[in-house]
C-alpha cells in the first residue's frame, strides 16, 4: 500500500508530514471564520429583514448602514482585501500572517456574502405568516425565532452550504498571502516545485471536501423542508 | 363588542395616495357574525386589519369591549382601558389585545416546518402554562375542530380545509372573543368552503364568539352573516341586516352583488347582448318579493285581474337566516294602461318593482 501510494505521488508521501499540517491550517481556518461568518451573518442578515420598509422593526438608518457595508465588502475581490485589511487585521489579532491572520479576512469575505444569502432566505419566508404570528401578540423577537429562523431553516441551510463551499475557496486564497493551509502547499511545494502529484492531490482533496459539505447540506434541507429535522410526536391518549 | 368610529387609512404608494378605509364606523355587537363585503381593493382587508392594529389607522378610534378604547391620531396610537385613563398604547396592551381577537386568513399562514400540535400551541407556548396544560388544550381544541387524528402531521399533508381548521384551532388558542376571518374560505373547494363555515356558526352558537367576516362572495354572506357592510373605496356604502339588505340593496355595488349571486343578473347580460326580450313589446320588470308575501300566488291573480300575460323569465328563491327571498324577472305584455295597472297592485302588496326596460 504504502509503496503504491509512493509510487503515484512519491513528492505527497515525500512531503507528508507537512502535507497534513497544511490539511489541518485549511481546516482552522475553515472552522474558526465558518463559526464567526455563521453568527455575525445570521445577525446581519436578520436586521437587513427587519429594518427593511415594511419589516416588522422598519429602521431605515440601520437598514441603509447595514446594506451598504454589505455592498462595500462584497464587491471587493477578495485577494485586494488580503492586502487592503492588513492593518486592521494587525491592530485585532497582532499578526497579519498564518492562520491567525487570514480569520480577519476570511470573516470580512464571507460575511457579506452569507449575509445577502441569509436575508435571500428569510425573504422567502410568507409574509403571511409573520403577520399570522403579529396576530397572536408575537413580539418581535418571537417572529424572528419562532416564524423567519423556524421557517427558513432549509434555505438557511442551503445558504450556509454554498457559503462553506465558496469559504474554501477564500482560505485557499488566503494561502497565497502567507496564511498556510492547502493554498500555499499546492503552490509552494507543489507549482513552485514543479510536483504535479502535490497540485493533482490539493485537487482531490478539496473536491472531497467539498462533496462531503455539499452532500452533508443537500440531506439535511431536503430532510428539513415541510418538517422538523426531529420529529417528536405528540400520544393522543 | 368592536365599536369602530371614523377611521381613516391611507397608502402612499409611488407618488399618490390611496385610501384604502375612508371614515368607518361600523358597531358590531357581542354574538354577531358579522360580513364585511366589497371586491377586492375596496378596503375591507385594510379595515379588518385595523381592528387588531396589524395596520395602523391614521385616525380615529375602536372600541373593544372588556378591553377598553384605542384611539389613533397622526400616527400615534392611544389606549384608553375601562375604567381608566388615556395613555399611549403600549406593547404589552397590544399583546393582550391581540390575544383576545383570534384571526385567520386565505392562505391559512400555519408554519409548514411545524406539526399540527405546534402549530396549535404557537400561541400557548412561553406563557407561563406547563407542558401538560398546553397538551390538553390542544387537543381540546382539536376536538373542537374534528381533527384528533391529526395531531402530528405536518401541514403539506393537510387538505385546504382542515387547514384551515387548525388554523381556526389555532386562533382560538387563547380563548379569545373575537374571530377575524379574512377570505378565510375563498382558497377552498365549494365543499371545504360549506363545512369551514358551518363550523364558524357552531363556534358562534357554541362558545358565543364575535365573528367578523370578510369576503367577495356573497354566498358566503347568505350562508352565515347576521349583519352585513358593503364596502367600496374604502367607504362603507351599505350596512344593516343582512336580510334588509338583500331584499332591498339600496347602493349599486349591493345590487350588484346581490344580482351575481341570486342569478337574476343574468337578464342584464341578456339585454346586453340584445336577445330579443322586448321584440314582442312590453314592460320588462323586476319583482323582489320578501317574507311577507311569498307565499301568495300574486302573479296569477295580477294576470287574471288586469288582463296581461306575465312572462316569467328568471326566477329565484332563497333562505336567508330561515326567511325566504323570492325574486323575479318578468315581462309584462298587455295595453299600456292594464301594465301600469298591475304594477301598481304589485306595489301595493309589498311587492318591490323596479321597471328595467319598456319595450
Amino acid at each position: 500500500m504504502a509503496e503504491w501510494l509512493a509510487s503515484i505521488m512519491p513528492n505527497v508521501v515525500d512531503y507528508g508530514g507537512k502535507f497534513w499540517s497544511s490539511c489541518q491550517a485549511t481546516m482552522q481556518m475553515f472552522l474558526i471564520a465558518g463559526g464567526f461568518t455563521l453568527v455575525f451573518g445570521s445577525i446581519f442578515g436578520v436586521l437587513l429583514t427587519v429594518t427593511k420598509k415594511g419589516g416588522i422593526a422598519e429602521n431605515r438608518f440601520l437598514y441603509v448602514l447595514v446594506n451598504t457595508v454589505t455592498n462595500v465588502f462584497r464587491s471587493i475581490p477578495f485577494v485586494i482585501l488580503l492586502i487592503f485589511l492588513i492593518p486592521l487585521t494587525r491592530a485585532i489579532v497582532g499578526t497579519a500572517i498564518g492562520v491567525k491572520g487570514a480569520i480577519v479576512p476570511l470573516v470580512f469575505g464571507a460575511v457579506p456574502f452569507f449575509t445577502r444569502q441569509v436575508e435571500a432566505a428569510l425573504a422567502n419566508v410568507s409574509p403571511g405568516k409573520v403577520e399570522a404570528a403579529a396576530s397572536m401578540g408575537s413580539g418581535k423577537l418571537g417572529i424572528i425565532f419562532r416564524v423567519y429562523l423556524h421557517e427558513a431553516v432549509p434555505d438557511l441551510i442551503r445558504a450556509v452550504t454554498i457559503t462553506a463551499i465558496s469559504l474554501i475557496g477564500l482560505t485557499t486564497m488566503a494561502g497565497a498571502v502567507g496564511a498556510g493551509g492547502i493554498g500555499s502547499f499546492a503552490i509552494n511545494y507543489g507549482q513552485n516545485l514543479h510536483h504535479q502529484d502535490i497540485v493533482n492531490v490539493c485537487v482531490v482533496v478539496l473536491l472531497l471536501f467539498v462533496s462531503v459539505i455539499q452532500g452533508l447540506g443537500n440531506y439535511l434541507s431536503r430532510r428539513t423542508t415541510n418538517r422538523s429535522l426531529f420529529q417528536h410526536k405528540v400520544e393522543t391518549k | 363588542m368592536i365599536e369602530i368610529k371614523e377611521l381613516y387609512k391611507s397608502f402612499d404608494t409611488a407618488g399618490t395616495t390611496v385610501h384604502a378605509v375612508e371614515n368607518v364606523s361600523l358597531d358590531i355587537e357581542a354574538g354577531d357574525v358579522y360580513g364585511i363585503v366589497g371586491y377586492s381593493g375596496a378596503g375591507k382587508s385594510t379595515l379588518v386589519r385595523c381592528i387588531n392594529l396589524l395596520e395602523r389607522p391614521d385616525s380615529g378610534s375602536i372600541r373593544v369591549e372588556g378591553f377598553g378604547t384605542i384611539r389613533c391620531a397622526r400616527g400615534s396610537a392611544f389606549c384608553t382601558p375601562e375604567g381608566g385613563a388615556e395613555q399611549p398604547l403600549s406593547e404589552k396592551q397590544l399583546k393582550t389585545l391581540r390575544r383576545d381577537m383570534g384571526m385567520i386568513f386565505q392562505h391559512f399562514n400555519l408554519l409548514d416546518r411545524s406539526t399540527v400540535f405546534d402549530n396549535i400551541a404557537y400561541p400557548l407556548k412561553h406563557s407561563g402554562r406547563s407542558r401538560a396544560e398546553i397538551k390538553a388544550r390542544v387537543l381540546e381544541l382539536l376536538d373542537l375542530v374534528e381533527l384528533r387524528d391529526k395531531i402530528n402531521a405536518y401541514p403539506s399533508q393537510l387538505s385546504g380545509g382542515q387547514k384551515q381548521r387548525v388554523a381556526i384551532a389555532r386562533a382560538l388558542a387563547n380563548n379569545p372573543r373575537i374571530l377575524l376571518s379574512d377570505e378565510a374560505t375563498s382558497a377552498l373547494d365549494p365543499d371545504a368552503t360549506e363545512s369551514i363555515l358551518r363550523l364558524l356558526q357552531d363556534l358562534n352558537r357554541k362558545l358565543n364568539l364575535t365573528i367578523v367576516l370578510i369576503t367577495h362572495e356573497m354566498a358566503v354572506v347568505k350562508a352565515i352573516c347576521g349583519k352585513v357592510a358593503v364596502m367600496e373605496n374604502g367607504r362603507v356604502v351599505e350596512q344593516g341586516n343582512v336580510y334588509d339588505v338583500f331584499s332591498e340593496p339600496q347602493a349599486n355595488i349591493t345590487r350588484k352583488f346581490v344580482d351575481s349571486s341570486s342569478g337574476l343578473g343574468r337578464i342584464n347580460k341578456l339585454i346586453d347582448q340584445h336577445a330579443n326580450v322586448l321584440s314582442g313589446g312590453g314592460t320588462l320588470i323586476r319583482l323582489t318579493y320578501n317574507k311577507d308575501c311569498v307565499g301568495e300566488s300574486l302573479i296569477s291573480e295580477v294576470s287574471r285581474r288586469f288582463g296581461v300575460n306575465m312572462n316569467i323569465l328568471l326566477g329565484s328563491l332563497e333562505l336567508l337566516q330561515g326567511s325566504p327571498l323570492g325574486g323575479l324577472i318578468v315581462l309584462v305584455e298587455g295595453s299600456m294602461d292594464a301594465r301600469r295597472e298591475a304594477i301598481a297592485f304589485l306595489c301595493e302588496h309589498n311587492v318591490i318593482v323596479e321597471v328595467i326596460e319598456h319595450g
